[in-house]
């Protein structure tokens, strides 16, 4: 079980050097956050790993360029430009946590890593923009700190599911922990907002498990 | 136990990544301890350290005295890690049948 001091000192270090606000926290981290904050009621996150993973908000903000990555190594993380993808990780040496960022693919976009502004260079995947364009800042301790709203987490997770190979099952788990949580009004606000393709994976997915948002 | 097995193997293959990140920062770090010589009844500060069989000592400028330190304690820093994550990594060999 991964070390929660670990994760409030890197957040603690965002929250310094002002990065927190152009990022916002994915992965099962949020999920934690979910019950935290209490964004989910009754709510037990899935298992958490040793993955913090960011997506950046913006690659052209701050709009002064920073290097996160430098300010970083200062505080004694170590960091890495991954050799094979070219993108940035960060380590830490009292936990085994890998640091990692995460960009949304726009349109046809093909590239698949993008430097940004805040000095790290972050994996561009698509279907990201459903998280980025549904989130919400959540206050915990003196931290303000950007998650997707839980609805949209999982229709990401949905989306994305086919295309997991060994993580999928994992996900699949963490979609049906969360599904009796959610809201189906604020889910179908969104669902609304995605692309056609997405709709029909989404709908696909709900078919296959009887669930239906019109309950 | 599929999902148990995937987290295992993702922890595994990062505790390799880790492995290799922190092996990569401690060689850029120098090796020894800092001790304090002796000569004509003053204190000269030096690098000690093992070159094969050999012990070797290398003088410690005073501005360079401070990030000299910083370095070697972040070498101990690191070395603990490397040792922690590597039996971590060894017990999940066992458990994934890799070892």
């Amino acid at each position: 079980m991964a070390d929660y001091k670990a994760f409030w000192k890197f957040i603690d270090f965002l929250d310094q050097y002002h990065f927190l606000e152009h990022i916002i926290l994915i992965g099962s981290w949020a999920e934690y956050l979910y019950q935290e904050t209490e964004l989910l009621t009754n709510y037990t996150p899935n298992i958490r790993t040793f993955d913090i993973d960011f997506l950046i908000k913006n690659k052209g903000l701050p709009r002064e360029k920073q290097n996160l990555l430098q300010a970083a190594e200062k505080e004694g993380y170590i960091i890495e430009q991954d050799y094979i993808t070219n993108t940035s990780k960060i380590y830490m040496t009292e936990e085994r946590f890998e640091i990692e960022f995460l960009i949304a693919q726009k349109g046809s976009g093909t590239i698949p890593v993008m430097e940004t502004n805040l000095g790290v260079n972050a994996q561009a995947l698509r279907h990201l923009s459903v998280l980025l364009n549904n989130s919400t800042t959540v206050k915990f301790i003196e931290y303000r700190i950007t998650v997707p709203l839980p609805e949209a987490y999982v229709l990401h997770k949905i989306i994305i599911n086919q295309q997991r190979k060994e993580k999928a099952e994992k996900d699949l788990q963490s979609i049906t922990r969360l599904l009796p949580h959610i809201n189906k009004d604020i889910c179908k606000k969104i669902f609304m907002t995605l692309t056609k393709k997405e709709q029909k994976i989404i709908q696909k997915f709900f078919d296959e498990n009887h669930y239906r948002l019109d309950d | 136990m599929a999902i148990l097995d995937d987290v295992l193997r993702e922890e595994y293959d990062r505790s390799k990544r880790i492995l290799s990140a922190y092996k990569k920062e401690l060689s850029k770090l120098p090796k020894g301890s800092i001790i304090e010589k002796n000569i004509h009844g003053h204190k000269y500060p030096y690098l000690q350290y093992r070159d094969g069989k050999q012990v070797k000592s290398q003088y410690i400028r005073p501005d360079r005295l401070e990030e000299m330190q910083k370095q070697v304690a972040r070498r101990k820093e690191l070395e603990d890690a490397i040792k922690r994550l590597g039996k971590e990594k060894k017990k999940l060999e066992k458990v994934l049948g890799n070892g």
